[in-house]
């Protein structure tokens, strides 16, 4: 910062004004308020380009629904309370609650067909039938969940914070529970932060009618088909599965100026157990016609098989600049591959128009790539046996994914804040260009658009 | 009617004063119209505020964030957001003021004695202090302080016109009436009284021979800076509280007191300041400025 003598005997109500401006105007809320200020305990806590000046005994509540919307598919509606209880200005309880409630259909992996399909539900109980050339979907799609996470926080010292949460999620087949523990350290004279995070996931599953039987038949087909299991209990295994997760997470924060902070961090994952979907099935597709129905018809359609264990390393980085001490940008970057093959790129940029304190606006763009795992295949043909592992999951392909969005930010003359954002997301994928037969020319690979509102509530007293 | 170290009375018919004591001073809440009840809570939420921002920077407190940073040592300190905000603000007087407004001009209290009498500070014990005030000493990476050892910061010179302009905004959640908060010759109102007409603001002579001036608030800050009790007098010549960071010693020539009017009490208080440390030229630089002001 210059000194600047000639400043004095020339106007300066201006600029002490706006000064003035900045420091009074910025603070509207009573007791508590969120600005688009940087700080590097910001980007390591997750809180978007916000910082809480609270008071102890403050609590800040932020509640949002979330609807979201697959054409033709999945439709969500999620609404989520968010609570924090300051114990003093870095020492904090914060809890969440969420439910979701999902219903509609997602694609079961099968192939399309030119004929009617029918295709027992995974529970063995009833079945679902898919038109002609239509993507196959499953309706049994329909689910509950609720989720409560609890997190921590505390300094240790000066320069030292810890935190510690818990997390426990309830699905009507499906519960998990996690613990996480992370440190901060502020290298004080170069204004960085570095962080290590730790966090241990146990996930069970406990599928309606079982764990179907990796590489076995949906139940139905006959053995003309070339199915030799006589029973739907011989496409089971076991009534329930689990999965173990460990993650570990490395994070530096730079403060580069008073307007700019960079951060990267450094992840690994390992998980083990059983990482199939049992709702996920793949088409043999017939080569010959040997089943009668036309080459390139499914002959049968095998449950999935995943590989039992999967590790993931990534990185990801993310610059926020402040501009005209209003604006914010945001951008960040994240790659991530595991040892399934799947190699994937995310770009996301933001940018925070605020033109006065109470009304804000920000754009959004996303852009997402991954590639296939190797054991990704659209269907299996039937003069070849089956690879040990294979999948027809959409969501192990490759694709792209664009998301264009923006948001509205309004705060009230008490403090409080009211957002409400509009998402469009768009997935395309690939279709094999060697189908045989009927399914050359068809859609396989199912494309996708979603829509998502979200409404968010945030109080403080 | 009182609760918790506020009182509320009725100064003149339909005209609420709640009151207690806050930095040091006697503090006002005028509230037009409405319930005693209403204004009780008002004049608590206010209060509140007051005490609130007196506390948070307050120098005789071990756990607030001025001490923190005051025995730090020469380690950074992060601060929080609404001291970082304050922090910033301190750092754009300095620059405007060419240094000479300075929140690390605190420890030249440990030199001045303002009690009234004729004990002028040696000029050696005022230049021993002198190494240990200035802001470009200070590497301010916001949210991040850190400043040598045997420096000290002081909100003192700013805080009450702040408290008085944060407690008004908060007064107005709790009631819809016109309202005027006066800390101790500080004050702020959102807009005119109910019929339309300004606050008339009383201005006490510093000479006891002196007139009582008026000056008319409809919507701002009015602050005075200079009063009548913090100077030193010797060979006729007055030295006023308000000392050049730069020098440590009073601007030659100011005046006695200087009252600003301005769009909020804060920048008010600061530009009377300001125009204290111009010594002589207070008045030349209040008319550039293209104020309402009082010189005494």
């Amino acid at each position: 910062m210059q000194l600047d003598p000639a400043m004095t005997r020339t106007a300066i109500v201006g600029p002490l004004s706006a000064a003035t401006e900045r420091l009074l105007g910025a603070a509207p809320a009573p007791r508590r308020r969120k600005d688009a200020r940087l700080s590097a305990g910001a980007l390591v806590l997750g809180l978007p380009g916000m910082l809480q000046a609270a008071q102890p005994g403050d609590w800040d509540i932020d509640s949002a629904v979330l609807f979201y919307s697959e054409t033709d598919r999945v439709q969500a509606i999620e609404p989520v309370i968010a609570v924090r209880r300051y114990f003093d200005t870095d020492r904090f309880l914060s809890g969440k609650l969420v439910f979701d409630s999902l219903t509609g259909a997602s694609p079961n992996g099968a192939v399309p067909s030119s004929l009617p399909q029918t295709y027992t539900r995974a529970s063995g109980n009833g079945s679902y039938t898919v038109g002609s050339g239509e993507i196959p979907l499953d309706d049994t799609f329909r689910d509950t969940r609720v989720a409560l996470s609890s997190q921590w926080q505390q300094p240790l010292g000066t320069r030292l914070a810890g935190n510690l949460g818990f997390a426990a999620s309830q699905e009507y087949d499906y519960q998990s529970l996690a613990i996480d523990g992370g440190l901060s350290y502020d290298l004080a004279r170069n204004n960085a932060t570095l962080s290590i995070g730790m966090a241990y996931a146990a996930d069970s599953i406990e599928p309606e009618g079982g764990v179907p039987l990796e590489g076995s038949c949906l139940f139905g087909a006959s053995a003309s088909n070339g199915c030799t299991e006589s029973g739907f209990d011989e496409t089971r295994r076991t009534s329930s599965e689990s999965k173990d997760t460990l993650d570990l997470l490395l994070g530096y924060t730079q403060v580069l100026s008073p307007s700019t902070v960079a951060q990267l961090n450094l992840s690994l994952s390992r998980s083990d157990g059983y990482h199939n979907d049992p709702f996920k099935l793949v088409s043999v597709i017939d080569t010959d016609d040997s089943a009668g129905n036309g080459i390139g018809e499914p002959e049968r359609h095998l449950h999935e098989s995943r590989p039992q264990s999967r590790s993931k390393r990534g990185i990801f980085a993310r610059v926020k600049h402040m501009l005209f001490d209003r604006d914010v940008a945001d951008a960040s970057y994240r790659f991530q591959n595991d040892d399934w093959g799947l190699t994937s790129h995310t770009v996301d940029l933001r940018y925070r128009w605020a033109p006065s304190t109470r009304h804000a606006f920000t754009p959004h763009l996303r852009w997402y790539s991954q590639s296939a795992v190797d054991f990704y295949t659209p269907f299996l043909r039937d003069d070849a046996a089956p690879p040990t592992h294979f999948t027809a999951d959409y969501r192990q392909a490759s694709f792209e994914g664009i998301t264009v969005g923006l948001e509205y930010d309004h705060r009230t003359s008490g403090g409080r804040s009211i957002r409400i954002a509009l998402e469009h997301y768009r997935q395309d994928g690939e279709d094999p260009d060697n189908a045989p037969g009927q399914l050359r020319g068809r859609e396989i690979f199912p494309d996708m658009d979603a829509f998502m509102v979200r409404v968010n509530f945030d109080f403080g007293w | 009617m009182q609760a918790a170290g506020v009182a509320v009375d009725e100064a003149a018919p339909g005209l609420w004063r709640g009151s207690f004591r806050a930095m040091a001073s006697p503090c006002e809440v005028l509230i037009e119209g409405g319930s005693q009840r209403v204004a009780l809570r008002t004049t608590r939420r206010v209060a509140a505020e007051a005490w609130r921002v007196e506390r948070k920077w307050s120098r005789y407190r071990e756990d607030s964030i001025v001490q923190r940073i005051n025995r730090a040592q020469g380690r950074g300190v992060r601060v929080d957001d609404e001291t970082a905000d304050m922090l910033d603000y301190a750092a754009e007087l300095w620059r405007l003021s060419a240094g000479r407004f300075d929140i690390t001009a605190g420890v030249l209290r440990r030199a001045w004695r303002f009690d009234g009498s004729d004990r002028l500070p040696e000029t050696r014990d005022v230049a021993e202090l002198l190494p240990t005030i200035g802001w470009q000493r200070v590497d301010w990476n916001r949210p991040r302080l850190c400043m040598p050892a045997g420096m000290e910061i002081d909100f003192g010179g700013i805080g009450k016109e702040y408290a008085v302009d944060r407690a008004l905004r908060l007064a107005r959640v709790q009631c819809d009436q016109p309202l005027l908060l006066n800390f101790g010759g500080d004050l702020a109102s959102d807009g005119p009284r109910i019929d339309g007409s300004a606050w008339q603001i009383g201005i006490s002579p510093v000479e006891p021979e002196g007139a009582t001036e008026r000056i008319a608030l409809r919507q701002g800050g009015v602050a005075t800076s200079g009063d009548a009790e913090r100077y030193l007098m010797r060979d006729g010549k007055r030295y006023g509280h308000v000392l050049d960071a730069t020098t440590g010693w009073p601007t030659p020539g100011a005046p006695h007191a200087v009252t600003v009017a301005a769009s909020s009490c804060t920048l008010a208080g600061m530009l009377a300041t300001l125009a204290m440390l111009e010594g002589d030229h207070a008045r030349a630089f209040l008319e550039t400025q293209q104020l309402r002001f009082l010189i005494q």
